[in-house]
């Protein structure tokens, strides 16, 4: 089938007088596995809920498939959700809480028990069948959750910030476990989440929202190499901002030129701290002193004054190889890459 | 440790009077005065005497119980899910009938059944009949009125409860599942909220059970529930251990009800199916 799996045509969401999301347009193709990124409270819930049927759009249409379903709630639309806190059935065994949505659909018993067993395997929980869901672990009720939710075969897994309950270890583990099972069912998955490190190493593909808007969308790393904004970029990753200006679409900074389309005036350089190098014959370079040097395991971080008084982080690979540092205190030159550097509005 | 006071309390003001109560229902009267024996007679007449009485009350409890919990689950379900803030409304106006006291509620009840009550007037103006309903007043279905009536309230505040514990997200899972709400209804909010239904289902059972005020208000002089009886063996016949004997009958039956019910619940709400 051709166009879009999912297209969302001017959608919003208004509450009273608060706008929870803006007239807003998106399109997730089919294998694609997109995060919604942002802080709490900029409509990215919202935002999934309305693809999910759980809540009405003020505006717009929602088209899966080719279908308009904007009008449907979510027991008619072939999308499954991953509540955040997995919202697991209590009073239900795994294998009842993984079988429930095939025996409200009609299924046939026999088959029920061939899809429950399918989906225990698929998530590992093959031992634990026939516990409650209060027996389980955090990551356990987390696939469980998602084993409830693939059995219907969604058109799209929606997923609502699925590792936010769980400790850091766990988590790491539940997001390779993620990828994995993206990869062996070749699904589309949508994913709410305001870590930006999950949403780098899960996703495909970012849409980055801020207060009820998409600001930009985009691969990992588009959004990371190239944020488009001072906001993204600071919410995307470390980065350094260098105030500068812009004249005649150039910055100028450092001794070297930046092209920049855009109006004359004051204008933010954006650098990524592992893309600054104090490599001297770099084309746009820096003098401040080192103040300070950190060892952070993998890498050192370097923080370097230039004259103005602004602090540029560092990062550098603390591997054995690496080049001998200069003293604290010390003059140093700083090396900015120029495809590295993105130029933002202030 | 903490817990002592208490059980201190129920010890000397509940378990000592009951065991003592249980003790006597094998003594006998014997000239007039209460005679420490070990017999077994006082349980024969009960049978004998009192069982349709025993067995037209757990009847008539049941059948207040059945009605007052599905009422009390109704209410709670719209104030919990439907109502919006209106359901504080409705909670608190059924929350208000409890400061109206326990008989003025049966008289009024006893003024709005009668022959010339508002019920009956209501329907004659409403051309729905000629003569007035007889049957209203002074009948089981009088008793039934007024008792589901006064338990009400006693029955919502558990459910309400219950159903406040429940999460959305299990009901929002199960309709994206699929489940209409009916489904949901019976599939996860009812086996949720299982205990809080069985709280308020013995509280209006065991409460009617034991009444004996009201049936001989409204009930009409063939309405005679066990509590009658018993009052009118320790009071009027000065029949202690006859008395005790059919209190402690009416317990044990109440308890079996009580455990039936709730195995039934049990096996009602647990999922069997699936491996």
């Amino acid at each position: 089938m051709s166009g879009p799996l999912l297209r969302l045509d001017t959608i919003s969401k208004t509450y009273r007088d608060v706008t929870a999301v803006h007239p807003l347009d998106l399109e997730v193709g089919r294998g694609d596995f997109l995060a919604l990124l942002g802080p709490s409270g900029c409509g990215k819930t919202t935002l999934l809920r309305m693809i999910g049927g759980f809540l009405p759009p003020t505006t717009g249409r929602v088209e899966i498939e080719g279908r308009d379903v904007t009008a449907l709630g979510p027991e008619k639309r072939n999308t499954n959700m991953v509540f955040q806190g997995y919202g697991l059935f209590p009073h239900m065994t795994v294998a009842q809480n993984i079988g429930y949505g095939p025996k409200i659909a009609g299924r046939d018993p026999e088959q029920i028990d061939l899809d429950v067993v399918r989906m225990l395997n698929l998530v590992h929980l093959n031992a634990v069948a026939d516990r409650l869901p209060a027996a389980l672990s955090g990551g356990q009720q987390q696939r469980v959750a998602l084993a409830r939710a693939l059995v219907m075969r969604p058109a799209i897994l929606l997923l609502d910030e699925p590792l936010a309950a769980l400790d850091l270890k766990l988590r790491k583990a539940m997001q390779d476990e993620l990828k994995a099972l993206h990869k062996a069912i070749g699904g589309t998955f949508i994913f709410v989440t305001h870590d930006q490190g999950e949403a780098i190493d899960l996703a495909n593909r970012i849409v980055i929202m801020e207060a009820g808007r998409i600001v930009q969308q985009g691969t990992p790393e588009d959004v990371y190499r190239r944020p488009a904004s001072r906001f993204v970029a600071s919410f995307v990753g470390d980065a350094n901002m260098l105030p500068a200006r812009r004249v005649g679409a150039e910055v100028a900074i450092g001794g070297g030129r930046l092209p920049a389309p855009g109006v004359d005036g004051d204008v933010l350089v954006v650098i990524r701290p592992d893309d600054v190098t104090l490599d001297a014959t770099c084309p746009i370079g820096l003098d401040g002193t080192l103040a300070e040097c950190r060892f952070m395991g993998p890498y050192q971080r370097l923080t370097v004054t230039l004259a103005d008084g602004t602090q540029v982080i560092v990062h550098r690979p603390s591997g054995a190889d690496a080049a001998p540092l200069p003293g604290v205190g010390d003059a140093v030159r700083l090396g900015l890459p120029p495809a590295a550097c993105s130029v933002v509005a202030p | 440790m903490g817990l002592t006071p208490a059980f201190a309390v129920f010890g000397v003001f509940f378990a000592l009077p009951m065991a003592y109560l249980l003790v006597v229902t094998f003594w006998r009267i014997r000239r007039y005065r209460l005679t420490p024996d070990f017999t077994f007679a006082n349980y024969q007449n009960v049978y004998g005497d009192y069982l349709h009485a025993l067995v037209f009350t757990i009847v008539i409890a049941f059948v207040i119980a059945c009605i007052t919990t599905l009422l009390a689950f109704a209410i709670a379900y719209l104030i919990r899910f439907r109502s919006g803030l209106f359901g504080q409304v409705i909670l608190l106006s059924a929350l208000a009938t409890l400061f109206g006291g326990y008989l003025v509620k049966i008289y009024a009840w006893k003024a709005m059944l009668g022959a010339q009550g508002s019920v009956n007037l209501l329907l004659i103006t409403l051309g729905l009949i000629d003569q007035p309903i007889e049957w209203l007043l002074y009948s089981p279905t009088a008793v039934i009125l007024t008792l589901v009536h006064f338990m009400l309230p006693f029955a919502l505040l558990p459910i309400l409860a219950g159903l406040r514990g429940i999460s959305e997200a299990p009901l929002e899972a199960a309709r994206d599942l699929g489940a209409g709400p009916w489904r949901i209804t019976k599939d996860i909010v009812l086996p949720q909220c299982r205990t809080s239904l069985f709280a308020a289902f013995t509280l209006s059972f065991l409460i009617p059970a034991g009444d004996y005020v009201t049936p001989r208000l409204v009930g009409g002089t063939e309405t005679f529930m066990v509590g009658n009886f018993i009052e009118n063996l320790f009071i009027g016949r000065m029949n202690a251990p006859m008395g005790a004997a059919l209190a402690f009958s009416t317990l044990l039956a109440c308890a079996l009800v009580l455990l039936f019910v709730n195995w039934l619940l049990k096996r009602v709400f647990t999922p069997k199916w699936g491996h």
